[in-house]
C-alpha cells in the first residue's frame, strides 16, 4: 500500500465521518484514527439520485471492463444489467475479482476507461434504474 | 458427481502425467496444457497431482448431480452455468442439477474442467491420466462418453472462496514471433545432419498444425526439412516434445500420448516449458519456432514455476481476505 493510498483512505474517512479504520493483511497492519473529536456519528446519508444509481469499485486494483482473453466488454452503454450480474473485473496482480452490479438497470454511462487503476468506492458506471 | 450430457468425442481424464514407466513402454500421458491444469487446481485448493477433464472438442456439456466447486481453465470458450456466463480461468460453485456448457473456443483449443479435490478415478502406475493406447487409467482407460458419471474427491459447498479467476498463461507468459504463437526448441541429436538451408527455413518459416494432430503427436506442414544424406536409425527412446523428421521432410512433434520409442531422425525438441503452448494451438493454425539453449530452456521452466507460485500466493491471500 502506498502513502498516496493511505492519504486517500484518510480523506474517505473524513468525508464519511468515520472515526478510523483498521486493515490487516499478511505482512501489514494499518490503523488510521481521526484526531478530531467530532466522530462516531453514524448518520445514514440520504439516498439521493436513486434514479441514477452509481456502481462503485469494491477495492483497490486495475478495473477491467473486458476480460483479457476476450474481445467484447462485459457490458456496454445501453446494456440491460440484472442485479448480481458481472459488469467488470478488478485485477490485482494475476488475480481477477468479480465486480457485480448491486442493482438492476440499464447502463447509462461508463465513467472509467478499461485498465484504470482504481481505489475503493470509486464510481465507474452509471445506471438508469430498471 | 457430474454426468456427461454431450456426445462430443475425445474428452479424457488427465493429471500431470505418469512418470517412471517409460522403461516398460508406458508413455507419460497427462494434460496437454500443464499450466491450465495446474491453475485450475490452484483455484480450487486441490493438490498438484489432482486430475481433471481435458476437453478438446466443443460444445461440451455436463450436469452436476450434486453440489460441487469447479474451475474451467485452458481454452477461452464461451462457458455458461445454467445460462449465466462464466469468464475464462474462473472458479465457481455449482449446485445440484446445474448444467455447465462449454462453447467453441475463441482462443486456445483445449479446456480443462477441474473439480474440487480432483476427479475421483483410481491411480494406475502413479497417475490418474488416461492411457488410451494401453486402455488403462482415467475412466476405464477410455475417452468419456455421454452418460458417464464422474465423481469429485471433495464435493459439496466449498469452504474456500469461489467466484474469482486468474490471468491466463497466454497473457501472463506471452511468446509470439511475427504475430504467431511461438515455441522454443532445443536442437537435437541429428540436427546437424540436415541441410543448412532446411535448418534456416525451419526457424524462419511458418508451420501449419495439420488435421493429423492429436494427443499422440502434431504433424506440421511447411517447407520440407531435408537431410544431407538419407538416414537410417535404430529405434531409440523419445519423449513428448521431440521433433521427428520422417521421409518427405514434414515434421512430427511427439505429444503427451507419444509412444516411448521411435526411429525417425530427431531435428529438435520443443522445450518442456513451452509444450502447453503447442497443446493449445488449434488445428489449422500456424506457429513458429525459436532456437534456444539448454540454459534458456531451464530458465523458461523457472519462469513458469514463478508464475504458478505467484498465483498460488495471491489465491492464498484472497482466501485469507475472504474469511
Amino acid at each position: 500500500m502506498t502513502n498516496q493510498e493511505i492519504r486517500q483512505l484518510a480523506v474517505w474517512l473524513k468525508e464519511n465521518h468515520l472515526a478510523g479504520a483498521e486493515l490487516r493483511r499478511p505482512g501489514m497492519h494499518l490503523v488510521l484514527k481521526r484526531s478530531s473529536d467530532a466522530v462516531a456519528v453514524v448518520v445514514p446519508q440520504p439516498v439521493k439520485a436513486a434514479d441514477k444509481p452509481l456502481l462503485k469499485t469494491p477495492g483497490l486494483g486495475r478495473l477491467l471492463l473486458t476480460h483479457p482473453d476476450q474481445t467484447e466488454a462485459l457490458v456496454a452503454v445501453g446494456s440491460q444489467v440484472a442485479q448480481g450480474q458481472l459488469v467488470a473485473f478488478l485485477q490485482i496482480g494475476d488475480l481477477l475479482l468479480p465486480v457485480r452490479s448491486q442493482q438492476a438497470g440499464r447502463v447509462a454511462a461508463v465513467l472509467t476507461p478499461c485498465g484504470t487503476t482504481v481505489g475503493y468506492g470509486e464510481a465507474f458506471m452509471r445506471l438508469d434504474a430498471a | 458427481m457430474i454426468e456427461i450430457l454431450s456426445t462430443t468425442a475425445l474428452a479424457t481424464v488427465q493429471d500431470v502425467g505418469r512418470f517412471g514407466s517409460l522403461g516398460y513402454g508406458v508413455g507419460t500421458s497427462g494434460a496437454m496444457d500443464h499450466l491450465a491444469l495446474a491453475l485450475g487446481n490452484l483455484l480450487l485448493g486441490n493438490p498438484e497431482d489432482a486430475a481433471a477433464l481435458e476437453i478438446p472438442m466443443f460444445a461440451f456439456e455436463v450436469r452436476f448431480t450434486q453440489d460441487c466447486a469447479f474451475a474451467v481453465t485452458g481454452a477461452a470458450c464461451e462457458a455458461t452455468l445454467d445460462g449465466q456466463p462464466l469468464p475464462p480461468y474462473w472458479v465457481a460453485q455449482a449446485r445440484e442439477g446445474q448444467v455447465l456448457s462449454l462453447g467453441y473456443p475463441t482462443s486456445g483449443s483445449r479446456a480443462y474442467l477441474c473439480l474440487a479435490g480432483g476427479v475421483d478415478v483410481p491411480s494406475v502406475l502413479g497417475s490418474r491420466s488416461t492411457q488410451l493406447r494401453g486402455e488403462f487409467g482415467g475412466l476405464h482407460g477410455r475417452a468419456l462418453q455421454q452418460g458417464d458419471r464422474i465423481a469429485a474427491l471433495r464435493p459439496g459447498v466449498s469452504t474456500l472462496p469461489t467466484d474469482f479467476g486468474v490471468v491466463s498463461p497466454s497473457q501472463a507468459l506471452p511468446l509470439q514471433r511475427d504475430g504467431l504463437p511461438a515455441m522454443r526448441v532445443l536442437p537435437a541429436a541429428e540436427y546437424d545432419c540436415f541441410l543448412e538451408d532446411s535448418r534456416a527455413a525451419f526457424w524462419a518459416g511458418e508451420w501449419k498444425v495439420t488435421t493429423q494432430s492429436n494427443r499422440y503427436g502434431y504433424r506440421l506442414e511447411g517447407a520440407p526439412i531435408l537431410p544431407k544424406a538419407p538416414m537410417e536409425i535404430r529405434s531409440h527412446g523419445i519423449v513428448p516434445g521431440v521433433i521427428q523428421v520422417p521421409h518427405g521432410g514434414q515434421p512430427i512433434i511427439q505429444m503427451r500420448d507419444a509412444q516411448p520409442s521411435g526411429g525417425y531422425p530427431k531435428f529438435g525438441t520443443v522445450i518442456e516449458a513451452d509444450l502447453w503452448r503447442l497443446g493449445q494451438a488449434p488445428i489449422g493454425s500456424k506457429v513458429r519456432f525459436i532456437e534456444c539453449s539448454y540454459a534458456e530452456a531451464i530458465a523458461a521452466l523457472e519462469d513458469n514455476q514463478c508464475y504458478l507460485a505467484e498465483v498460488s500466493r495471491l489465491v492464498d491471500l484472497h482466501g485469507l481476505a475472504s474469511r
